[in-house]
Order: C-alpha cells, then sequence, then structure tokens
C-alpha cells in the first residue's frame, strides 16, 4: 500500500461516516425559500394588524374584544398557511438538490432527521397553541422562535453544521424579544427577522459554501 | 523503527469491507437495505463482505422483524472496533513515515 492510497482509504472512511450519519442534501435555496414565505407572510400580518388599528382596535382590554379575537383568528390562519407554503418549498428544493445528487431522500439519515424535527416542532407547536387558548399572546412570537432553534440544534447532528447556528441565531432573536422588547408589536419584527431575515442569510450561506460550484461530494 | 505496514489489516483492504466497518463505527445497527443503499451496491456483493467481516468476528448480526417482513441490522463488536481503530492507527502511521 502506498502513501497514496492511505490518503486515499482515509478519505473514503471520513466521507462514508459522514454520509452514513448526516443527511447532506438540505438544500441553502430551502431556507431561502422558507425565508421569503415568512417575510411576505410577516408583510401580509402587518396589514391586517394595521387594517384593524384603524377601526380603533388597540390592545385586548378595549371593549373591542370581537374584533381582537377576530385578528387572532386571522393571524392563526395566516400562521399556518405560511408554515405549510413554508416546508413546501423548503421540500422542493431539498427533494431537486438531492435527485441531482442521485441520493435518497428518505434514508437512514433523512429519517433521523425528520423524527427529530417532527419531536421539537411538535412539542412547540402544541405548547404555542396552549399559550394562545390562554391569551398568552406576549410568548407566542419568542416562543415560535425559541423552540424552532432548539429543533435545528437538535436536527443539526444529523445534516449540515450550519444548521446549528442558525439555531443559536432563532434562540438569541427569541430571547431578546422576550426580555428586552416585550409589547406584543414587537414580536412581529422579531419573528421576521428569525423567520425571514436568518433563513435567507444562513439559506444564502449554505448554497454559497456547497452548492454554487459543482458538487464535490 | 518498525515496519509501518505490519499492523495493516488484510481483512480492510477491500473498499467495500472498510466502507461497512466506516458505517457501523458511527451508526449504532444498520439494515441490510441501508448499507446496500450507502454503499451502492448489489445485494450478493454486499453479502459476500459480510459474512467475510462476520467470520473474522468483527460484526454481529441480529435477525429480526418488522411486521412479517425479516429485518436484519449489524453492529460491530468490540473486536472490530478495535481491528478498526488499529488499522487508522496503521494508515497514519504510513502517511507519517513517507514525510
Amino acid at each position: 500500500m502506498t502513501e497514496e492510497q492511505s490518503i486515499q482509504a482515509l478519505h473514503d472512511i471520513k466521507r462514508i461516516m459522514e454520509r452514513s450519519t448526516r443527511f447532506l442534501s438540505l438544500s441553502g435555496l430551502s431556507g431561502v425559500g422558507a425565508g421569503i414565505t415568512a417575510l411576505a407572510g410577516a408583510f401580509v400580518a402587518q396589514q391586517r394588524i394595521d387594517y384593524y388599528k384603524g377601526l380603533g382596535l388597540r390592545n385586548q382590554l378595549d371593549d373591542n374584544a370581537v374584533r381582537w379575537d377576530q385578528l387572532r383568528l386571522e393571524l392563526l390562519i395566516l400562521a399556518g398557511a405560511i408554515l405549510i407554503i413554508a416546508f413546501s418549498i423548503g421540500f422542493y428544493f431539498t427533494w431537486r438538490k438531492a435527485s441531482r445528487e442521485g441520493a435518497s431522500l428518505w434514508d437512514n439519515t433523512s429519517r433521523k432527521m425528520a423524527m427529530n424535527m417532527v419531536l421539537s416542532l411538535g412539542t412547540g407547536g402544541l405548547f404555542i397553541l396552549g399559550s394562545i387558548y390562554h391569551q398568552y399572546d406576549l410568548t407566542v412570537g419568542p416562543a415560535c422562535l425559541v423552540f424552532y432553534g432548539l429543533a435545528l440544534i437538535n436536527v443539526s447532528k444529523y445534516t449540515v453544521r450550519d444548521v446549528r447556528y442558525l439555531g443559536l441565531s432563532e434562540i438569541a432573536l427569541g430571547l431578546i424579544n422576550l426580555f428586552f422588547f416585550d409589547v406584543v408589536g414587537y414580536s412581529l419584527m422579531f419573528w421576521a427577522l428569525g423567520f425571514g431575515v436568518c433563513h435567507i442569510l444562513y439559506g444564502g450561506l449554505m448554497w454559497w459554501k456547497y452548492e454554487r460550484a459543482p458538487a464535490k461530494v | 523503527m518498525e515496519n509501518p505496514i505490519l499492523h495493516l489489516n488484510k481483512i480492510f483492504e477491500s473498499r467495500i469491507r472498510l466502507g461497512v466497518m466506516s458505517i457501523l463505527m458511527v451508526n449504532d445497527a444498520v439494515n441490510f437495505n441501508d448499507l446496500k443503499q450507502m454503499l451502492e451496491l448489489t445485494d450478493g456483493n454486499l453479502a459476500s463482505h459480510l459474512s467475510t467481516l462476520e467470520e473474522s468476528g468483527y460484526l454481529k448480526v441480529h435477525k429480526g422483524f418488522i411486521g412479517r417482513k425479516t429485518n436484519t441490522t449489524y453492529s460491530i463488536t468490540k473486536a472490530g472496533e478495535k481491528a478498526f481503530k488499529n488499522h487508522l492507527l496503521a494508515l497514519e502511521n504510513m502517511i507519517k513515515s513517507v514525510k
């Protein structure tokens, strides 16, 4: 065995270990797409909030309780729609990348990643629905960011490492929102920063790092 | 200085067997189909390499069921782990000795 063969063997080992534990077909464009969806959604949400404010709605202690409930319902439906659209777009770009690489979208690694994601996001989702139910509107935005951030850190073991830093950013934004800008009005801004801007930045970075040039896997 | 090639393990000279061991080092238990998919191999090819590794005592076979379908999973043994680490060290020494 020559030196070159030894290096090649070590290289193979590293590559196989990575490929068998991490789902590397995650596309940066998935992040960008989800981010744009979130920004568009936040814009629509702001429009609706402004509309209700125009009707004289200020806060839930007003005698406009009916309108307040109506706004909350609208925002909840909007959030659900954003979630579905963002996931569909995210799924599409990752599916496209996986099929280009000839990788399977449903293998050992993507299974682990999906299962861990569903577990953390499901917990967060129920927690947030509970908060909405009890009218703790103040914690809804920060809870979205913090739970999503924890979910990302959790799945970063099974995919591209950059996801971990995206997760940390989401958590930081959620906590800053909760501690320093504890007025419901700011939540939407932080939400747009976390789900919109961060996704676009990290997604763009991942695309730049791994996909811009023909993939060297 | 001792001969660096001394500790290179003959069994790991095959890239496929080296691949199987690499996967099992970082995954607890992997089934046949996942191994096949990760290494891009055919059934017969993979099976013969797996039995070589099993005969050497480097991996354990666990035959289980998912519903009525058989699900055979493979995991690494202590001996396999040790052999693999020694092989890695030997590869490393080999590179160092040339420099």
